[in-house]
This record gives C-alpha cells, sequence and structure tokens, in this order.
C-alpha cells in the first residue's frame, strides 16, 4: 500500500503541468545559480593567480638584476630601489593569498567581503596597497548574489512549501480524503507515503539539476577532497529539505484550509529566512559589538615619532639594545634616515598589531555566537554549513590569517635583522626568502563544524513530525 | 458608493486575524528598526564627531616637523552620518567611512563596517527600509489577494454586481478600503519616524533633512499603491484564491528577492571592476609616465628647475631663495591631482554603469527603484558617497598645498629639508568640514526611478480598474 501511494504520487506529480513547471523553473535557476558562482570564483582566481605570477617574476627579476650587480638608480624622478638592499623587498609589499577551495561552488559566502590576499611586510600596510583597497561597488554587497546557496536556503524552501503547503488539505478539499481513508489505510501512513514521494522527487531534482550544473560550468570534479565535500552538501540539504517538509506536515496538521496553509507556511518562511537572522544578527553585535574603526587610526597615529626629528636618537637607543644588529661601518647607520623609518615602522605596526588582534577576537566571539544562537535557525544553519563546505566563510577566513601572521613573522626574521645590519642580499639570498603557501583545514574541522547543525536541523524535523502526528488523531476528514 | 465598499473592506480588514497579526509584527519590527536605526545614528554620530575632533588635535600637537612630513603624518576625515540612515541605512554599512588625508595619496574610503561583520549581516539588516520595501508588500499581498477571487468563489461577486453596483465603484471602494487598513500602520509608523529623526538631529538639520523625508514618504505611497494595484489586478483575473496568492507570492519573490540578486550579477559581469592592484599599477605608471604619457616625471622636474632658475635669475638651483624641493613636491601634486581624478572617475563611472543597468531592470520590479529612490534621500547611495569622497579630494589638495607652500616660501633650497615648523603652521591649515548636498542635488538624479515609480504606482491601479471591468463574476 505504503510503495502504491508513493507510485500514485508521482504519477500525479508527473500529470500535473504547474508541478512541472516549477520543477523546470527551479533546475533552471539551480545551474544558473552554479553557472553564476562558478564565473565569479574563476573571475577572483584568475585575480589571484595573476598577483602570485607577477609576484615570483618580480623576485625572479630582481634575483638576476643582482647577480648582474646592478645598483638601482637615484635620479631625480627616476628612482629605482637597490634590489640587494633587504629593504627593497623586506619593507615592500608580499601578498599571501587563499586560493578557494575546489568546493567554492557550493556557496560564493564571503569571499566577495573577505579580501583573499593579505598584506605581509616588516613595515605597516599603510602604503601598501594592501591597505589602500576597497574600490568594489557598495551597491554589490547590498543586493547579495545569486550563487547556489541563495538557491538552496531562499528558493528550495518555497518550492517545497508551494508542493505540499496543501498536502492534506487539498486531499480533504477535492473529497479524496475520505475515499481514502475508507481504505485499509491509516493516515499517519497515507501522510508519510505523500511526503516521502515528493521528497525523494525533489532531492533527485535537487541532485540531477546540480550535478548537471557542474557539467556545463565546467567544474573539475577530480579535485582532491571534492567528493568528500559534496557528499556532506548532499547531507546538508537532506537534513534542511527534512525541515520544510517537516514543517509543511505541521502545518497541515492543524487541518486548516489550503489558503490558510498557503498564507501560513509563506509566513513561518518569512520569519525563518528573512526576520529571524537578522533579529539575531542584532543580537550578536549587540551582545559582542566591535569597537569603533576609529581605534586603529588612533593606534597608528599614537606612535608620533618622525624620521627627521627623532631619527638618529631612535637608532642610537636600537643598537644600545641590540649591539648583534649594528652593521660593519656603525657609524653609518646613525645617518641612515631609511632606517629610522623601519624603526618607527616597526613600533607603529606592533601598536597596529595590537588593535587588529583585538577587531579580529571580537569578530571571532561574534561567528562563535552565531554558531551556537544559528542554530535556532533552520536558514543560518544551512548558510552557515554550506559557506563553511565551500570555504568561503569566516572560520576558513581566520584559519588563513593565523597562518599569515605566522608567515609575517618569519617574513619578518628573514628581512629585518639583514636591513639593521644593512647586508646585501645575494642572488643566493633569493633563494630562501620565505614563500606562503596556505595550508587547509582538516575535514574532519569541518565536518564536525558542520554536523552540529545537521544534528539540530534533524532533531527540529522529529520533533514537528512527533507533535503533527500527535495531532493527526484529531485530524477533521470534512 | 465607494465609501460603502470601501468601509465594508476596512472593516473587514480589521476583523480579520491575518491582517491584525501581520499588522502588528510589521509595526513592531518597524520600531525596532526605528529604534536601531536611531541609536546606531546617534552612536555614530558621537564617535566621529569625536574622532573628527582627536585627528585635528593630534594634528596640532604632533611638534616640530618638517612640513612635508606632517603631511604624510596627514590628517582623517570622517564620513558623517546622515539623519536619515535611522530609515534607511542604504550603503553605509558597504562603503567606506574614512579616509586618510594625505601627500601624494589620494587613498580610498576605509573602514567598512561589512568587513567586520559575520555572514549573518548578508541576510539583510534590520532597518526600517527593508521591512517597508519587503514585508510591507507582503502584507498588502495578504490583504488584497482575495479581494475579488474571494468574493467570487463565494457568490457575493455576483450578488453584489446584480444590484447594481458599478464595477469600478467596486474597485476604488477596495483600493480605499484596503488603503485606510494600511494607513493605521502607516500613520502612526511615520509619525514614529518623524519623531526619531527630531530627537536624532539638531532643529538645524531636521529642516534639511525634513523635505528628504517627506519625499521619502511619497515614494513610498507610490510603492504600495503598485502592490496594491498589482495585487488587485491578480484578485480580479485569477480564477481562484489559490491561484492569486501564489501569482502574487511569486511577484514577491521574483521582484524582491530575486530580481536585484540577479541584476547585481548581471550588472558586475557587464561592467567589470579593474582588480585593486591593476588600478594601482595604473596610477604608478600614470605618476611616472604622465597623465597622457607624453611627459614622465623626469621631464617634468627639469622643466620646473629651468622655469625656476631663469624666474629668480641664478644659474644653480642651490641658490634658489624657495626652496626646490618642496615646489617638486607641489609640481608632482598637482600632476597627480589631475590623474587621480581622472582614474577614480573611472571607476565611479563604473559603479554609476553598473547602477544604471539595474535601474533599467526597475520596469519589471517596482522594488529596484523603491530601493534606489528610498537611499537617495536618505543621503546614503552611491551619488552621495562620490560626493563625500570629491569634498575631501579638494580638501587634502588645499591642505597638502598649503603645506608645501609654506615649506617653498620660508626656506631656501640650500637647506634641503632641515625646516622645521611647529604648532603656529599646523593650526593654520585649513579643517575639514563636509557640507551634505541639498534635496534637489539628490533629486536631479533620481528622475528615472520616479517616473518608474509613477508608471508602476498608477498603471497598477489603473490596470486593476480595468481587470475588475473585465472580470468573469462566476
Amino acid at each position: 500500500m505504503f510503495t502504491r501511494i508513493i507510485k500514485t504520487e508521482w504519477r500525479n506529480l508527473f500529470a500535473e503541468k504547474s508541478f512541472l513547471i516549477l520543477a523546470v523553473f527551479f533546475a533552471a535557476v539551480l545551474v544558473y545559480g552554479i553557472y553564476n558562482t562558478s564565473s565569479w570564483i574563476a573571475q577572483k582566481s584568475a585575480e589571484n593567480q595573476n598577483l602570485i605570477e607577477k609576484q615570483e617574476k618580480d623576485i625572479a627579476e630582481k634575483k638576476e638584476q643582482v647577480a648582474k650587480g646592478y645598483k638601482g638608480s637615484t635620479e631625480p624622478g627616476n628612482y629605482v630601489p637597490d634590489p640587494s638592499d633587504p629593504y627593497t623587498i623586506g619593507m615592500g609589499l608580499y601578498n599571501a593569498v587563499l586560493p578557494f577551495a575546489p568546493s567554492a561552488v557550493f556557496s560564493l559566502g564571503q569571499s566577495d567581503v573577505l579580501e583573499s590576499n593579505a598584506g605581509v611586510s616588516v613595515a605597516t600596510l599603510q602604503r601598501t596597497k594592501a591597505d589602500k583597497k576597497g574600490f568594489e561597488n557598495p551597491l554589490s554587497f547590498l543586493a547579495g548574489h545569486f550563487d547556489l546557496s541563495f538557491v538552496m536556503v531562499y528558493l528550495l524552501p518555497l518550492f517545497i512549501l508551494a508542493l505540499s503547503f496543501n498536502v492534506l488539505s487539498g486531499e480533504r478539499e477535492n473529497g479524496i480524503l475520505q475515499i481514502l481513508l475508507s481504505q485499509p489505510l491509516k493516515l499517519k501512513n497515507l501522510l508519510t507515503a505523500k511526503i516521502t514521494a515528493q521528497f525523494s522527487l525533489i532531492f533527485l531534482l535537487v541532485l540531477l539539476a546540480v550535478l548537471g550544473g557542474f557539467l556545463i560550468s565546467g567544474i573539475s570534479l577530480s579535485a582532491e577532497g571534492f567528493w568528500a565535500k559534496a557528499f556532506l552538501w548532499t547531507v546538508v540539504v537532506f537534513a534542511y529539505m527534512l525541515f520544510w517538509f517537516s514543517l509543511a506536515v505541521f502545518i497541515n496538521s492543524y487541518g486548516y484550509s489550503s489558503a490558510t496553509n498557503a498564507v501560513a507556511a509563506a509566513a513561518v518562511w518569512l520569519i525563518l529566512v528573512l526576520v529571524l537572522p537578522s533579529l539575531l544578527n542584532i543580537l550578536v553585535s549587540v551582545i559582542y559589538p566591535v569597537p569603533p574603526r576609529t581605534e586603529t587610526i588612533s593606534a597608528i597615529r599614537g606612535v608620533n615619532l618622525d624620521m627627521r626629528r627623532d631619527g638618529k636618537k631612535l637608532l642610537a637607543e636600537h643598537y644600545q639594545d641590540h649591539p648583534e644588529l649594528m652593521p660593519k661601518e656603525g657609524e653609518k647607520a646613525f645617518e641612515d634616515f631609511g632606517l629610522a623609518f623601519v624603526h618607527i615602522q616597526r613600533e607603529q605596526k606592533k601598536r597596529v598589531v595590537e588593535v587588529e588582534e583585538r577587531f579580529a577576537e571580537q569578530v571571532a566571539n561574534q561567528q562563535n555566537l552565531v554558531q551556537k544562537l544559528g542554530l535556532i535557525s533552520p536558514s543560518v544553519i544551512a548558510q552557515e554549513a554550506f559557506n563553511e563546505i565551500a570555504g568561503t566563510g569566516l572560520n576558513r577566513y581566520r584559519h588563513f590569517r593565523l597562518q599569515v601572521k605566522e608567515f609575517d613573522r618569519q617574513w619578518t626574521d628573514f628581512f629585518l635583522p639583514r636591513i639593521y645590519k644593512m647586508d646585501s642580499l645575494t642572488a643566493k639570498d633569493f633563494e630562501s626568502i620565505p614563500r606562503f603557501e596556505y595550508e587547509e583545514e582538516s575535514f574532519s574541522t569541518i565536518g564536525s563544524r558542520v554536523g552540529i547543525g545537521v544534528l539540530i536541523l534533524l532533531i527540529m524535523s522529529g520533533v514537528l513530525m512527533f507533535l503533527s502526528f500527535g495531532k493527526l488523531k484529531n485530524y477533521r476528514l470534512e | 458608493m465607494i465609501a460603502k465598499i470601501a468601509r465594508k473592506e476596512f472593516i473587514e480588514c480589521l476583523r480579520d486575524g491575518r491582517f491584525r497579526w501581520t499588522a502588528l509584527i510589521i509595526l513592531a519590527l518597524l520600531l525596532v528598526s526605528l529604534g536601531l536605526g536611531w541609536k546606531n545614528y546617534s552612536d555614530t554620530k558621537r564617535e566621529i564627531d569625536t574622532a573628527q575632533a582627536e585627528s585635528r588635535e593630534t594634528w596640532e600637537n604632533q611638534g616640530e616637523r618638517n612640513p612635508h612630513s606632517a603631511g604624510h603624518f596627514g590628517v582623517y576625515a570622517y564620513k558623517p552620518k546622515k539623519p536619515l540612515s535611522l530609515v534607511d541605512s542604504g550603503l553605509d554599512n558597504f562603503s567606506g567611512s574614512t579616509i586618510w588625508v594625505e601627500a601624494h595619496y589620494r587613498n580610498p574610503a576605509k573602514h567598512r563596517q561589512i568587513e567586520d561583520a559575520t555572514a549573518l549581516q548578508r541576510f539583510g539588516e534590520l532597518t526600517a527600509a527593508g521591512v517597508l520595501q519587503l514585508l510591507l508588500p507582503l502584507l498588502i499581498i495578504f490583504l488584497v489577494f482575495d479581494a475579488f477571487a474571494g468574493e467570487r468563489t463565494n457568490g457575493t461577486l455576483r450578488q453584489i454586481l446584480s444590484i447594481g453596483v458599478k464595477r469600478s465603484s467596486l474597485v476604488f471602494g477596495k483600493i480605499l478600503g484596503t488603503t485606510s487598513a494600511l494607513f493605521l500602520l502607516l500613520i502612526p509608523a511615520t509619525i514614529i519616524g518623524f519623531l526619531a529623526l527630531a530627537f536624532a538631529t539638531a532643529n538645524e538639520s531636521l529642516l534639511s533633512s525634513l523635505p528628504r523625508f517627506l519625499l521619502m514618504c511619497v515614494g513610498y505611497l507610490l510603492y504600495f499603491g503598485a502592490f496594491i494595484g498589482i495585487a488587485l489586478t491578480v484578485s480580479a483575473w485569477a480564477s481562484t484564491t489559490r491561484l492569486a496568492l501564489i501569482i502574487l507570492l511569486g511577484f514577491w519573490i521574483f521582484t524582491c528577492l530575486a530580481l536585484p540578486r540577479l541584476t547585481n550579477d548581471i550588472a558586475l559581469n557587464a561592467h567589470p571592476m579593474p582588480s585593486n592592484k591593476e588600478f594601482w599599477d595604473q596610477i604608478y605608471e600614470d605618476m611616472k609616465e604622465g597623465v597622457d604619457g607624453h611627459n614622465p616625471s623626469h621631464v617634468r622636474v627639469k622643466e620646473l628647475e629651468e622655469k625656476l632658475l631663469k624666474q629668480y635669475d641664478v644659474e644653480k638651483k642651490e641658490d634658489l631663495p624657495v626652496n626646490f624641493n618642496a615646489l617638486m613636491l607641489q609640481q608632482g601634486e598637482e600632476h597627480s591631482n589631475l590623474l587621480y581624478t581622472k582614474r577614480y572617475d573611472e571607476i565611479w563611472n563604473i559603479y554609476y554603469s553598473q547602477e544604471r543597468l539595474q535601474e533599467y531592470f526597475g520596469a519589471v520590479s517596482p522594488f529596484l527603484p523603491i530601493r534606489s529612490f528610498s537611499m537617495a534621500m536618505a543621503g546614503t547611495d552611491l551619488r552621495h558617497q562620490k560626493h563625500f569622497i570629491d569634498e575631501v579630494e579638494l580638501y587634502r589638495r588645499e591642505f597638502v598645498k598649503m603645506l608645501n607652500m609654506d615649506f617653498a616660501n620660508n626656506s631656501p633650497t640650500k637647506d634641503g629639508y632641515n625646516y622645521f615648523v611647529g604648532k603656529e603652521v599646523w593650526k593654520k591649515a585649513p579643517k575639514f568640514k563636509y557640507v551634505e548636498p541639498n534635496t534637489n542635488w539628490a533629486l536631479q538624479y533620481e528622475v528615472w526611478n520616479i517616473i518608474l515609480l509613477s508608471i508602476w504606482c498608477f498603471g497598477a491601479l489603473g490596470l486593476s480598474v480595468f481587470a475588475a471591468n473585465r472580470m468573469r463574476v462566476i
């Protein structure tokens, strides 16, 4: 009986023109979302690739110049820094790049807001390109993007509700329910069978459309770790879909008319997907307010030192503390304008790092709270999980920043002593200039963060189903 | 007759549990968002006022320096928060609010709030504008979707028309009834919005914000009118209430949810932005080779030297009574000013092209024009941001020039950079005071959106009359 109802339900759905239109439309939207995300990723990856290549080319060029003995140019208006001076590369900007994960196509996430490259330098970033950024159109942040996760988080529930809001009320209004239940069939089983039929159909549709989208967009499916992430994604989608179907069942179990059910479903969707997350956002920023950014500025300006005015004194003090860094021609160092600048920059950097860390910590607190509080909203759970799987969320970015911080230390350890000692870089030294390479988080870390959300979704669905089945005992058939 | 129908609709709305609950929730959300907007506005304003004063104080007390070093130390310009941002924060969270004013560099506005936020921010911030633009249309849909379709299903439509009620009276009555019910919600919301505005601003800026506030209200009325018209049309046309509801919800999802994202991506692809690195590489290239690639910097320096030697009738530049270094710096500034204007305008023209492309889509979605119009009136849109950064740039030029000229005129070339000054010079540096552009200025860019909104409103209402005249009775 159970399978027969499922088959009938499938047949009914396929016979219904509005379902077919909706299904085709939804599949098309999914494919477009994937295509859109993948072209965004391709564009950003190309930019990053370009950046790395230019950077490597630049270092290689300088190495060659050093090998040839070129010393730069001091002609006014045509200044070229000496490539063998460790100051030139060390105090300059090195870009540490966060590559997209192969699974990034699952959600564009925060990848438009969070910079995929971070500046590294002995100095502060204050005068580098890494600091003079932010040219994205602000308007593009306002609307957000039409990516796969938008389709899944916002539109999929609507598709589900459009299909299932009258799963019982519709049958009742057509008078079929009474006939059906005159057979040896329990209402509970009828409902379960119908929902199973609808669920399996949509789930299959989603998987097929997504696979089609991948093929059309030319995403490399063989990349390392892709299928594990894809599996995780499928699990999240399963749990998220289950929640919305359970909700439809719950609404139906009250026994109101289809029209009322439709309005109720729309209202619940609205509250869960639009209103609740923005209320949570407020709550999170009230509990962990991020200090005003003006503090970063005060930190930099708090170090009111001037090269021309304070340079000599600062350097004298510095070499007193660090006699091992004293250059061979010691006297010359006190005259050196550039070294005073290095010293001041180091002082400022210390302060800036302190403040930046305070900011990062507060945002990290917010993120941790979001991961907890977000558990009351299915759409926040899904969005966070998708970002997590795609590697476009705040967690992977934090992981990246930690590595950059460590790398910044390596970079400084390599260059700073050489700068203070006024050594010259030899062509051989160039080979040991450190390079940044991002190391991925382990699958189990990501899996466990996603797992909690999935668990909560399943529990929510279970509770809704349980409550509904309780109510069904009193369901009026007319 | 119209009045009677309107009264019936009005009373029915009030008795309808759906309306009461939804209206209450929306009103509560409006109040919360206005309260938050007000708090945000006053907090930010305080922060900015303090920071701006602090920046000046640090500047004046920086001690003895060479004026050019001081030019590098620089000052900061902060974007003031607009009073009406408490209603519509628009692009405030997404655009930079702070500009470092220094010699040589026109720095981009920094410190976008969104960089210090979690992904929750992307679900949308709760603002009064968000509630009005997204949720109120839904309330209208819930109110109106069964206006005709419901009467038809119940069979009352036949009865009403059989007693000689004109179809047009029926439509106008419905429009009037629904609108009055909506006003029950909107009037207190407007009053509270106005009070929040009045509390938040000093008297002076309240007066200047008032026309913007009123225009904003008119814009929203047109927007709601459009949705009432659309909902009535669909209700008249659809055979069942269920179909009417599905079509209307579909329309809402499409216009308010999907289309803004869709058009955003289309616009980004149609008018791609250079990356940050490309932008600055171009600037450095320009600086070296000259704006048009014809007068590289070392040639320009040579020319200046010759000109000055001739002017002061001396042989070597070391004999110049003015400081050559400073004049060379100022020459560099004058040159870079040109190229910054050029390159920044290029970027902004890309923004505007993207924005315009999105606005064209306003022809299929009333949401897009009201979003733009509301931001423009609140002073939180792209144009206002550009106005701010342009004002800061003008200030930067004045500021840097004053320092360079002090350096040039008060020390001879042979002293090089060994010229130090203190507080008395720092005090003479101009202060940054941003004056917000007036309402007319903001309106001139909004003609297209106003036209679109009006067409949407009156077109949709007209269409509903037309649809009612032709609707099936059974």
